[in-house]
């Protein structure tokens, strides 16, 4: 199964690099040309690595050409989030406030990346310390006046623009997923604990996951199978191993049991969002899914949960550099560490509790319904201007920021894995996602739903304005 | 932070070490004022359901069923 995408995902890479049709030198120099290509218009990447990413490539030619050893990602040319630390070079993390010195140490995930023989071409642009959905200076590749989601924008614009074929992010209230729906790609969120966050700057301990931005559900799947598993240095981290994620990719949704919630927190959203989002729903309908109309109204307490927990525990994480140096945090960001030093613990205590009430309402949900997985739009709406502060829903305006967040938190919150992939597209052009959220450790199920819908749709076929020739 | 005035406010930064224009006592007051606002948003849903303290810990949270 090579899904619809075709030469710009990992799969169809991977296979060229075996089939020997490629070397991972050519495929790693296209990269970094495309790069030097599309940059100066996207901004996605911060940092370009081209002798860490050469040398890289000519180990998996190596490996390659031994004819054992290779995995699906060697010689595969990737992006990495700047909070993320790679050993030898800078993690600025989109902030004034962090030296340009070299990192003294690989994350937990960049070791295993690089133990399957990826080839890491340079940092790609978050916004500031990972908290906000806008990624400046980064552009949607649809649109380069709108934003590319965040705050793994910068993963997000440069899979979309076809430079790499997958990009990792992190998410804390859906900042792998935001980026992924805006810029017409997949993400995926995996359970809490699934993956290691050790050597990840962090954003609130309690809500950050590592994940991949992917072009297609395959690659998301071939990428956590590299990443998840146990990792002592990050104690939630599961210690039963992962089971094989490509496994069930190609079984399809037949007699599956799916919750539909577009009730609040997931509405309002635009009338394209609206439209596409029933659209989805009725092809995995046609497809043999059973559907289940879901209200969870505990849901709608989400924004204020989120931000309640988010709020002290950044401040605490932030806490030497808001006194060291607070007039290199930008201003919205020094308010929220600021407000999260000083709130009451109560407050914080209250989020904790309501974390638990909404974590325990949608397992409820699912077992009452029986149900494999919920359908959510990603998102309300499609990609912001890159100065626009309101979204306008006609029965209400709400800030950019709550309106994102409002739909993917409640699986940060839950700890549920959620998978973005693309559902259409609104009357400017603008890519719309499709969420799957399944019960937690079940990556498997959510990703042979959202490989499913992949595979009987063209939406991850199409190309932005701004993308580089496969 | 038991005083929500620009003056308490001012000295529980001070308190933290949050001193200096970048921190505006009478704003953060004001921003204060909301987020405590946005906490009492969810008074009702933690009066409707009971929630043993320990276990919303989040050091020990876990996503299982």
């Amino acid at each position: 199964m090579t899904g619809p995408v075709g030469p710009r995902s990992i799969a169809s890479i991977s296979q060229q690099l075996r089939e020997g049709a490629v070397t991972s030198v050519e495929v790693t120099r296209h990269a970094l040309d495309a790069i030097d290509q599309v940059n100066d218009r996207l901004n996605a990447f911060v940092l370009v690595d081209p002798e860490g990413a050469m040398r890289a490539a000519e180990q998996a030619d190596r490996i390659l050409s031994s004819g054992s050893g290779a995995g699906p990602l060697t010689g595969v040319p990737v992006g990495i989030k700047d909070i993320i630390h790679m050993e030898g070079l800078p993690t600025r993390c989109g902030s004034a406030a962090y030296p340009g010195e070299p990192s003294d140490r690989d994350a937990a995930v960049v070791s295993r990346l690089r133990e399957a023989g990826a080839v890491m071409v340079g940092k790609t642009t978050t916004h500031e310390l990972a908290c906000g959905v806008f990624s400046p200076p980064a552009a949607n590749p649809w649109d380069t006046a709108r934003i590319p989601g965040g705050s793994s924008g910068g993963s997000g614009a440069a899979v979309a623009a076809g430079v790499v074929p997958m990009a990792l992010g992190s998410d804390t209230g859906g900042s792998i997923r935001i980026p992924a729906s805006v810029c017409g790609i997949a993400g995926l969120k995996p359970t809490f604990g699934r993956v290691s966050r050790a050597g990840v700057e962090t954003l609130a301990w309690s809500l950050d996951h590592i994940g991949p931005l992917a072009a297609t559900v395959e690659d998301c799947a071939a990428t956590l199978q590299v990443l998840a598993g146990h990792d002592p240095a990050d104690p939630p981290t599961e210690p039963s191993p992962p089971p094989d994620y490509s496994e069930h990719l190609g079984r399809g949704v037949d007699g599956l049991r799916l919750g539909i919630m577009a009730t609040p927190p997931f509405s309002p959203m635009q009338a394209g969002v609206e439209r596409a989002f029933g659209d989805a729903v009725a092809h995995l309908e046609g497809l043999g899914a059973h559907v289940v109309h879901l209200d969870v109204p505990e849901l709608t307490f989400t924004l204020a949960t989120e931000f309640a927990i988010v709020g002290p525990e950044a401040a605490a994480y932030h806490r030497r550099l808001l006194r060291r140096a607070p007039e290199l945090i930008t201003p919205g960001i020094r308010e929220l560490f600021t407000i999260g030093t000083i709130m009451p613990s109560t407050h914080y205590l209250k989020g904790l509790g309501a974390r638990r009430i909404i974590r325990d309402a949608l397992r409820r949900a699912f077992n009452e319904n029986h149900l494999d997985a919920a359908i959510t739009p990603t998102l309300p709406a499609t990609a912001a201007l890159a100065d626009q502060e309101m979204l306008d829903y006609g029965v209400m305006e709400e800030d950019v920021t709550s309106s994102y967040v409002r739909t993917t938190a409640p699986f940060n919150l839950s700890g549920q894995p959620a998978l973005t992939v693309p559902c259409g597209f609104d009357r400017d052009g603008l890519p719309i996602g499709l969420q799957i959220a399944g019960r937690p450790f079940d990556e498997a199920t959510v990703l042979r739903i959202g490989a499913a819908y992949e595979a009987t749709t063209s939406w991850s076929a199409h190309r932005p304005p701004v993308s580089v020739e496969a | 932070m038991a005083d929500p005035t620009p003056e308490g406010v001012a000295e529980t930064l001070s308190r933290h070490g949050l001193i200096g224009p970048a921190f505006d006592a009478a704003a953060i007051a004001e921003t204060l004022a909301g987020w405590d606002e946005a906490g009492r948003e969810l008074d009702p849903l933690l009066s409707e359901h009971e929630v043993d303290a320990p276990a919303a810990n989040p050091v020990s949270f876990s996503p299982k069923w």
